[in-house]
């Protein structure tokens, strides 16, 4: 018996043995920040990270990895309502913003401030974990390169802060313990510290484009954002020096002669800028300058909801009876926006943005199986206040032959090409009353285009909005563009007939996101006037 | 930490100690003549298995076949104890007789029921917490496939909510209320004895014995770590001495959606769509022509409609067969269980589920002081099949055709509004999905043979389970066709190990009664999965099988979670003369989950109870109406632990790109939104709970128990939403408190006794209230909200929160509603009275969860007949109700909508539906909702035992039983389940089904 006694208390010593190491957790699928800002290659990967997120600017809804589902209209949120295009009757999210409507609960509003922010957050983490002494560097100018990158992309999202709400709080850190009694900064003076990020990103960025991967950043990326930013400053000298730097730069010239994969086919050199693979240098195209990358079912690619603009622009055409959705007519679109015709009657007859290529303004029944078969569709309004059918863009023309219903458009798409650049230079001109430059710089995009010359007697902002509508329709974000030049007021109730008896003049400026607003309850803001 | 382990080794090592001094040494026998005897029921019929003792001694035998037994060697003033479970014990001293024959009486008295307490057992009398607890053969013949959903409605204070009624899907389990915002709500489910990891849908339904239900905190302080959520203890069948039982129970049946929405029919549809254009003011409003889609124009010119609710629902079959044997002999008990369960989805071209479990139970005793023995569940479940979309299906205008000339379904029924796909366009599908889970636990119990009443039991318990994923979208389907042939292979493995320590004494001296139990224990789960997705394939013949066919685009996933739980645990039931009873538990947890530095807490208890019934006083006031009445007091400390481990990480995410018209692949890691904290630490429950029990009139005819509870749960573990321009807009956190305050009722009541008729009811009963205490506190120290979580000081943990529907705008207060730039038929919301709409108009609409619930169960038995009917009912939640919300409902593309909406037009000025074309994104509608649903229904005839032994049979029974065969709620006309947290078409979720079935139980 005593024998057995002796195996309790040894039991017990055995069984409390068990330490506490036991409860130590070592998780093995995931990686930290810790572990991976600590060398060339570990920054690499997040500055790679970072492309990927910036590419979900209009990300509608969730894909893969998707941090910022914005909702079904994101990137038309951000050119209906104003002076070039409306909405069609298709989607009810995208109509508060027609007839301003929207108001500081809307999740569009409050997707791109979490957007901008997320960026900002990861931007931050970079350029602060780079003056860690420890890092393990593989050249010495590494530090720098991803600095410049990572003001970049801060300047990037800051910009579409200050220009939709104002004033923002301007963050450098990401808080290890968090609060919520931020206060907002004057725009002005976030402004400023764009125009600090982006004249640093242009001193360190690569320059030399032979060097540098396609959809890559790059010295003259930063350099025609920041002449788009002086504009917006005042310091309208810089916006034209940062602009001649870009037009003076060896790398780059306007496409005044057919190139690309459909160079053979009928088109103009307009219209080849927009072919898929044709954004890229490597298509042959000299005047992009950003390009955010895009690619059709590849790891590593878009998803079906990264990128609506095809549902955008192109008409539901197959809604109407003897239409199917084909590849002629630009793939499976929605219909959600449509230009005004104001800007349809813009063009001259032999402008080349004008031409067919460019602008469909004709349909034919294309459905075999109809008797209508071959016959010319006559546009009815209805069908046009239904995004059914209307005179439109075919610059985001999309299908793939295999998923004719796909969403997405996944091509890539130019942020940024040297047509815009002229006309920023061309702004900045006119910002410093310089019209005979400005004509000459407006004149690079129209003589590409074969139109007529702009005289210099009629040249001024207004004459310059026109043009940046002709040249960059879609491809701009309209309503940044108004609120730079102050002319969104003034060129909504000019040009757009339902939007501009709805705006007010408190609704240039986007409210603050309520949960904005509830969640920094530390320091009560009041929103943007008019907006409480 | 170092500190702190030295005081959890301390603790163990000093309540082991001193249970040893507490030991004492008692055993005698004397022993001369044998005698030999015979056991009866009332009936007449032998009792197998009976215990015959010697009192006093450890000596003693079980009656054989026959109910015979012999014991030996005894002296005249020995008394023997027959005792037999559900049988009312006897004595008898042996005196001089040889022969003692003898008839037991089932014991109807429950006081005198061993419930399973935990670590141990106890005699319903003796409880001092609360305690509901559950028999097997009471949840046998209720026709679900799951075991949780046998347990809707079954305790007070326990609810079961399904809400996805799909078949193979676990009902949401709560006990007394959320006491937490982010932690697991989930109470601990333990299966004979061992923490159980799975989900209770791998459990075989049909081999419980007894289930019970900790529900305070004083009796699942055992389970300390994860008890705050209350406990759940399965035990399984064992087999009882004497002849093999082989036992078959099973049914056959047939089951139906219980409801389908309601869509509207060709002509309300027409109508519907004339008066949607009408309020939109589009001119050709009242020409459909003008409007519908291509693909429906022919349609609705020849009226030829399809009726899309019927295409796409019917009645499928429901099964289960399961064939047991079991018994014991001296040593050896086994108890073996073969069951399967076979439903047919009630969606039509979608597959059904598939259930298959193997019970094993064996223990043997070695020798007088060991037994060893083992407890295995295996299971199989299927749950593949594609399953149309049938959210889709409903939405179809009437005036779609669901096939073409060819009998294809067609993927666009609707063609020109191509956002919702025909319910079918995935038809052709291949998706396998099946699960597999083991359960292997192990225990062996040493009685210490030198000193009584102490007894060393460990217990092994190892689970392995993993789901294998297997899906091919043919290059015919929606998703194949654009990936040209789509496939994804997906498993996932979980499991772990349990090691527990359990160290018992007991001892009785005088009056005196004291149990000890101490334990160690250790737990490792771990979770991770493997998932391949591939596209591009050459040929769809080769399914998801061979995925290195794939040409095109692959994503590889895999994952990894652990969890690791360490506890010490002592805890001491004293009782004295049967009328103060105590309970004493102490319990110190680790977890892997927490920051480093706050894995341990300690967690106490204490618990009282008073039996009034039994003092000298109280039978002195000869209240003859009174047969018990107990009093219980007890105070309890739990915790609660997240179900994801590393949350005081912050994670990266994968985040990748690609460079140039060559794709070159950049890979990429990117920081979300949410922040891991490293200080995170346990949420802890503190309960006070008091109950009373009493058993009146006449024998104990009515039994209630009344428990009365408070809960504040501290450290509240919550996700905060932070400003994003913090870098990230969540982080884990231990913020503020809630509070829980219930009441609970149980009564039974035998209301009508006599020979050939019973009648009794049992009627629970529960109301709980939750309300956030605090959360955090502003510069000031003032309580603040947290809006943007939706959480409010002194509200419930789940609300509602918006702008709220306080009616319509009707034609005559026109001038009105223009001040708030609205026009008849739009939504009045509640205003503060500053005659705009603003974010300060928000209001908390109501709990999502029920004011109150109750449940009924009325059993009547005629002879042989029996007829039981469960009502059970859930009232007083909100629901969100997102049907009524038509900005979601998209008219313009000319779906089809409910057909029982009274919407509001000019000549029909409801005040309940907005006009058609209002449109407010900002807010959402609600109802409160009633639910009282006639459960269970079970009409049984057993067969009088004369008959069946002349057959060799021990019994039989067959029932007919109906389970959801009515509901009523003010829910249902917007849903097929109005338990649904939110109402909505897109996802209607799968319908509750209402099953009717033919069962028999027959054991030889």
């Amino acid at each position: 018996m005593k024998k057995y006694m002796m195996w309790l208390p040894a039991m017990i010593l055995v069984l409390t043995a068990c330490g506490d190491s036991f409860l130590d957790e070592e998780p093995k699928n995931f990686l930290g920040l810790e572990n991976v800002l600590v060398d060339t290659k570990g920054f690499n990967t997040i500055n790679n990270g970072m492309y990927g997120y910036v590419r979900q600017e209009f990300q509608t809804w969730g894909g893969t990895n998707t941090l910022v589902g914005h909702g079904a209209c994101p990137y038309e949120v951000l050119q209906t309502g104003l002076d070039i295009c409306t909405s069609t009757i298709v989607d009810n999210s995208l109509a508060l913003f027609t007839n301003y409507s929207f108001n500081s609960s809307n999740a569009y509003i409050n997707n791109r401030w979490r957007w901008a922010y997320g960026i900002i957050s990861n931007a931050n983490t970079m350029i602060n974990k780079a003056e860690d002494a420890s890092v393990n560097w593989t050249n010495a100018d590494d530090k720098v390169y991803f600095q410049a990158h990572a003001r970049f992309f801060r300047a990037y999202a800051y910009r579409q802060l200050v220009y939709l709400f104002g004033d923002v709080p301007w963050v450098t850190v990401v808080e290890s313990q968090y609060r919520n009694d931020f206060v907002r900064t004057p725009r002005m003076e976030v402004v400023e510290h764009i125009i600090d990020d982006l004249e640093f990103a242009s001193k360190y960025l690569p320059a030399d484009l032979a060097k540098v991967k396609d959809g890559q950043l790059t010295k003259w990326t930063a350099l025609h954002l920041l002449s788009e930013i002086c504009n917006f400053s005042g310091n309208y000298k810089r916006a034209e020096t940062a602009a001649l730097e870009v037009i003076d730069a060896p790398y780059f010239s306007l496409m005044e002669a057919r190139f690309g994969a459909f160079a053979s086919k009928p088109g103009d050199p307009f219209s080849d800028m927009f072919k898929e693979d044709n954004h890229n240098r490597a298509g042959g195209n000299r005047e992009s300058i950003f390009v955010v990358q895009s690619g059709y079912s590849v790891t590593g690619g878009s998803d079906a909801s990264t990128d609506w603009t095809r549902r955008a622009w192109v008409p539901a055409y197959y809604s109407i009876g003897g239409f199917i959705i084909s590849d002629e007519y630009g793939g499976r679109g929605v219909g959600q926006i449509r230009p005004l015709q104001w800007w349809l009657d813009s063009y001259e007859s032999q402008d080349m943005r004008n031409s067919e290529y460019n602008i469909r303004r004709e349909w034919y029944y294309n459905d075999p199986a109809s008797a209508l078969f071959g016959t010319k569709h006559v546009i009815t309004e209805d069908n046009t206040l239904r995004g059914r059918c209307f005179p439109t863009t075919t610059k985001f023309d999309y299908m793939p032959a295999s998923d004719p219903t796909s969403n997405g458009n996944m091509k890539d798409k130019t942020r940024f090409r040297l047509g815009e650049t002229y006309l920023l230079l061309a702004e900045a001109y006119i910002n410093q009353n310089n019209i005979p430059d400005a004509t000459n710089a407006i004149n690079m995009v129209r003589n590409r285009a074969k139109a007529t010359l702009a005289d210099e007697a009629e040249v001024n902002m207004d004459y310059l909005l026109d043009e940046r509508a002709r040249e960059l329709l879609g491809e701009e974000m309209r309503r940044f563009t108004l609120i730079r030049t102050g002319k969104l007021l003034e060129r909504t109730r000019k040009y757009n007939e339902v939007s501009g008896l709805a705006i007010k003049d408190h609704q240039v400026l986007w409210p603050v996101p309520q949960v904005v607003i509830d969640a920094n309850w530390g320091l009560k803001w009041d929103n943007n006037p008019g907006w409480n | 930490m170092r500190k702190k382990k030295k005081v959890g080794v301390n603790v163990a090592s000093t309540l082991f100690l001193s249970m040893l001094m507490l030991l004492s040494i008692s055993m005698h026998a004397s022993a001369q003549n044998g005698v030999r005897g015979k056991v009866f029921d009332t009936m007449q019929e032998p009792l197998i298995g009976v215990s015959v003792q010697v009192k006093g001694t450890t000596m003693g035998v079980i009656t054989n076949i026959d109910g015979e037994f012999t014991i030996g060697a005894l002296g005249a003033e020995s008394i023997l104890v027959f005792s037999y479970l559900g049988y009312t014990t006897q004595e008898k001293r042996v005196g001089n007789q040889k022969e003692i024959n003898i008839t037991l009486a089932e014991d109807d008295n429950l006081l005198n029921e061993i419930v399973v307490i935990g670590y141990g057992s106890q005699k319903r009398s003796d409880l001092t917490g609360g305690i509901a607890t559950l028999s097997g053969d009471k949840l046998n013949n209720i026709p679900a496939v799951d075991l949780s959903q046998r347990l809707q409605g079954q305790v007070a204070g326990m609810s079961v909510t399904l809400g996805n009624a799909k078949p193979g899907e676990a009902g949401t389990i709560l006990i007394r209320g959320k006491k937490t915002l982010k932690g697991s709500t989930s109470p601990l489910i333990v299966l004979d004895g061992i923490p159980f990891a799975g989900s209770m849908t791998e459990i075989d339904q049909n081999s419980i014995e007894s289930i019970s239900i900790l529900k305070d905190a004083s009796s699942a302080a055992i389970y300390g770590a994860r008890a705050t959520n209350g406990v759940i203890l399965i035990t399984t069948k064992k087999g009882v001495v004497g002849k093999p039982t082989v036992r078959y129970s099973g049914y056959v049946g047939v089951q139906k959606a219980q409801r389908l929405p309601n869509m509207m029919k060709p002509e309300a549809y027409v109508q519907f769509m004339k008066d949607y254009r009408q309020d939109t003011k589009d001119p050709e409003w009242n020409n459909p022509e003008a409007y519908l889609q291509t693909a429906l124009l022919e349609n609705f010119r020849n009226n030829k409609t399809t009726d899309w609710v019927d295409m796409m629902f019917q009645s499928g079959l429901q099964m289960e067969h399961q064939l047991s044997v079991s018994g014991a002999t001296e040593n050896t008990n086994y108890y073996v269980s073969f069951v399967y369960s076979d439903q047919e989805s009630i969606i039509k071209e979608s597959s059904g589920y598939k259930k298959y479990a193997v019970t094993t139970n064996i223990s043997q005793n070695i020798g007088q002081y060991i037994k060893v023995g083992t407890n295995i569940q295996l299971s199989e479940r299927d749950r593949g099949g594609q399953q149309p979309k049938f959210e889709y299906g409903l939405r179809m205008s009437p005036f779609a055709s669901a096939r073409d000339e060819d009998g294809k379904y067609i993927r666009y029924p609707m063609y020109g509004e191509v956002m919702y796909h025909g319910p079918y366009a995935e038809y052709g599908t291949t998706k396998d999905d099946k699960s597999r889970s083991a359960y292997l636990n192990g225990f062996a119990q040493v009685d210490m043979p030198w000193i009584k009443g102490l007894s060393y039991r460990a217990n092994m318990g190892s689970s392995y389970r993993h789901r294998d994923r297997g899906t091919y979208y043919p290059t015919t389907t929606m998703t194949g066709e654009a990936a040209l042939g789509k496939a994804i292979v997906e498993a996932n493995n979980y499991g772990g190990w349990t090691w527990e320590n359990v160290i018992t004494y007991t001892n009785s001296w005088q009056k005196h009664n004291l149990n000890l139990t101490g334990l160690y224990s250790a737990e490792k789960l771990y979770d991770n999965e493997n998932k391949t997705e591939a596209q591009d394939f050459i040929s769809d013949a080769n399914l998801y099988h061979n995925m290195a066919l794939a040409k095109g685009l692959t994503k590889l996933t895999s994952n990894d979670k652990r969890k690791q739980l360490l506890a010490y645990m002592l805890r001491i039931n004293y009782s004295y003369d049967s009328r103060y009873l105590l309970t004493l538990t102490g319990r110190r947890d680790g977890a892997s989950v927490y920051g480093k530095g706050n894995k341990w807490e300690f967690f106490p208890s204490v618990a009282t109870a008073w039996v009034i019934s039994e003092e000298a006083f109280f039978k002195n006031l000869s209240l003859s109406a009174v047969d018990h009445l107990k009093l219980r007091v007890s105070y309890g400390s739990n915790g609660n632990i997240y179900s994801d481990p590393y949350k005081s990480f912050t994670k990266l995410t994968d985040q990748d790109y690609i460079f140039g018209n060559a794709h070159e692949l950049a890979g990429g890691l990117i920081s979300g939104f949410t922040f891991g904290n490293p200080n995170l630490k346990w949420e802890k429950t503190d309960t006070y709970n008091v109950g009373l029990d009493f058993y009146l009139f006449n024998n104990s005819r009515v039994r209630t128990a009344l428990d009365i509870y408070s809960s504040t749960t501290n450290n509240l573990l919550m996700t905060r939403t932070v400003p994003v321009m913090n870098g990230y807009t969540s982080v884990e956190d231990n913020v503020g408190k809630v509070q829980n305050r219930g009441v609970e009722l149980t009564i039974n009541s035998d209301n009508i006794v006599a020979p050939d008729f019973k009648w009794s009811t049992t009627v629970i009963f529960a109301k709980n209230k939750d309300k956030i205490i605090e959360l955090q506190r502003g510069p000031d120290g003032k309580k603040l909200d947290d809006i943007s979580n939706k959480w409010f000081i002194g509200k419930p943990v789940s609300v509602w929160h918006d702008y709220k529907v306080i009616g319509i705008w009707q034609e005559s207060e026109k001038e009105s509603a223009a001040k708030f730039k609205a026009q008849p038929g739009d939504a009045k919301l509640w205003d503060n009275g500053d005659d705009k709409i603003t974010a300060d108009d928000r209001v908390v609409i109501g709990s999502k969860a029920p004011e109150w619930t109750m449940g009924m169960t009325n059993t009547f038995a005629y002879k042989n007949l029996s007829l039981s009917l469960f009502f059970n009912g859930i009232f007083g939640a909100w629901h969100q109700n997102e049907t009524i919300k038509y900005e979601r409902q998209l008219f313009g593309k000319n779906i089809n909508y409910l057909g029982n909406i009274d919407y509001w037009t000019a000549s029909n000025p409801s005040n309940q539906y907005t006009r058609l074309g209002y449109l407010d994104a900002r807010h959402n509608f609600y109802k409160k909702v009633d639910i009282i649903r006639l459960q269970d229904v079970n009409l049984a005839y057993k067969f009088p035992k004369t008959m069946l032994q002349k057959i060799g049979m021990k019994d039989l029974t067959t029932y007919i039983s109906s389970r959801n065969l009515l509901t009523l709620s003010n829910g249902n006309k917007y849903t097929t389940n109005a338990e649904q947290e939110m109402y909505s078409l897109d996802s209607t979720g799968y319908p509750v089904q209402r099953t009717f079935i033919f069962g028999v139980n027959l054991t030889f």
